[in-house]
């Protein structure tokens, strides 16, 4: 028997605390304890800046996208179902989402550049890079090296870049209901790697 | 119930914001009504989430104090089903296809009760420059009038709903609540009032309500009612 713990148990132990830690810290937010806010900042915000940046690529943008996304956590934080979701998840999703409307609002009018937009996207994924855990990484990895580069690059474009169905036909030239029967086509595909029943 | 392929592509169209407005308030609607449906939702956000390398950066130190001053003294508690959010994202044509189907559904439980289908009055509230701020629906026969709220700013005030019949005075129906939707039951007196061709408008006003029923902030936005 080996009683010495492993490098991956104790680094799955790590993230368990980290969560447990942020989920409380969520939920004192939600009942207005401006402590808990700070605390909750200090430990997410290099995080959320880096989701702001990947979508701005500018820090004055970014920053401005993640002062929103840290008023929208304080005002819903009550909302935070730990039992649902993990803190982290829930605080990317929302600073995506809240960074993604403004960047709507600025692009409005604009051509869209899908180039530029999949251009940043064209870099693979590093596993030692992520935040979770080592063996989902790999499974990621190998669920997107079985899809289309372009579908990849589709999915990235829509999530990271505020991309819709009706912007990706444009920059294609291809007929929307292709687009997105494409794209539906690569979501299951996706879907059915990465839950193991291919 | 077991999620069919097509379900898990629309869950994560709508987590990857691919869908139209149309189409996503009504994929979002069934993340309030199917829990299934609502994970698998959450879950396509964790995958692109692993998806991409996120660098961490940090913000510069100045920014703390920023959002620190910026908080309200207590959360609003925003609702985070989306209903708001849903509203406040819907464009004119897409609003008046939620609008009335937060009519019908709102109308279900009478459906059953109600021989005869009362007519629900209905109103989009908006400011000039032609942005929707309420969605209003009244129903005569009970006199329960929904108030949507969609994009409602009135900055330290607070906004109070008026009625406004065809003698032109503004009579006060209360303070609305800008976010999150509510139904209001309207005073017996004031029910005459609500009819086809009256106007709602909306003005900002001292915690409380207008001293003395008198409107004192300017109208920040109006709309008749009108049949479905």
């Amino acid at each position: 028997m080996n009683a010495q713990p492993d490098a991956s148990q104790m680094a799955i132990a790590r993230a368990n605390r980290e969560r447990e830690l942020l989920s409380d810290a969520l939920a004192r937010v939600g009942i207005g304890d401006r402590k808990a806010f700070e605390f909750l900042y200090r430990r997410t915000s290099a995080k959320l800046f880096g989701v702001c940046l990947r979508i701005f690529g500018n820090r004055n943008e970014a920053e401005e996208a993640l002062q929103d996304a840290y008023l929208t956590i304080w005002n819903r934080a009550a909302a935070f179902d730990r039992d649902k979701a993990s803190p982290i998840s829930w605080l990317v999703a929302v600073t995506r989402n809240k960074a993604i409307d403004r960047l709507r609002a600025h692009d409005k009018g604009k051509a869209v550049d899908l180039d530029e937009a999949l251009g940043i996207a064209d870099t693979s994924p590093n596993a030692e890079a992520r935040l979770t855990e080592k063996d989902d990484a790999k499974v990621m990895d190998r669920c997107i090296d079985r899809l289309d580069d372009r579908d990849a690059n589709f999915i990235r474009a829509a999530f990271w870049n505020g991309r819709t169905y009706a912007d990706l036909a444009i920059a294609e030239s291809t007929p929307l209901p292709t687009i997105k029967s494409r794209i539906r086509r690569a979501l299951i595909k996706l879907r059915h790697c990465l839950e193991g029943s291919e | 119930m077991r999620l069919t392929d097509d379900d898990i592509a629309t869950a994560g169209e709508l987590a990857l914001g691919l869908l139209d407005k149309a189409e996503a308030a009504q994929a979002r609607a069934r993340t309030a009504s199917d829990p299934d449906f609502a994970a698998e939702h959450a879950k396509w956000n964790d995958r692109m989430v692993a998806m991409e390398v996120i660098e961490e950066a940090a913000p510069s130190p100045a920014l703390w104090a920023k959002i620190d001053a910026a908080i309200s003294e207590k959360p609003r508690q925003d609702n985070n089903s989306g209903n708001v959010r849903i509203w406040q994202g819907l464009t004119a044509a897409s609003f008046a296809i939620m609008l009335v189907l937060a009519t019908m559904l709102w109308r279900q439980p009478e459906v059953t009760s109600t021989p005869q289908q009362p007519q629900t009055l209905v109103a989009a509230i908006g400011a000039e420059d032609g942005t929707e701020s309420v969605a209003a629906n009244y129903n005569p026969q009970t006199g329960a009038l929904q108030i949507i709220p969609i994009s409602l700013e009135t900055g330290k005030l607070y906004p109070e709903l008026w009625i406004i019949p065809e003698d032109g005075i503004a009579r006060s129906l209360g303070m609305i609540d800008p976010s999150k939707p509510a139904v209001h039951s309207v005073p017996q007196a004031m029910r005459p009032h609500l009819h086809k061709g009256a106007l709602f408008a909306i003005t900002p006003e001292p915690a409380g309500g207008a001293p003395g029923g008198k409107a004192t902030g300017p109208v920040i936005a109006k709309g008749a009612i009108d049949t479905i």
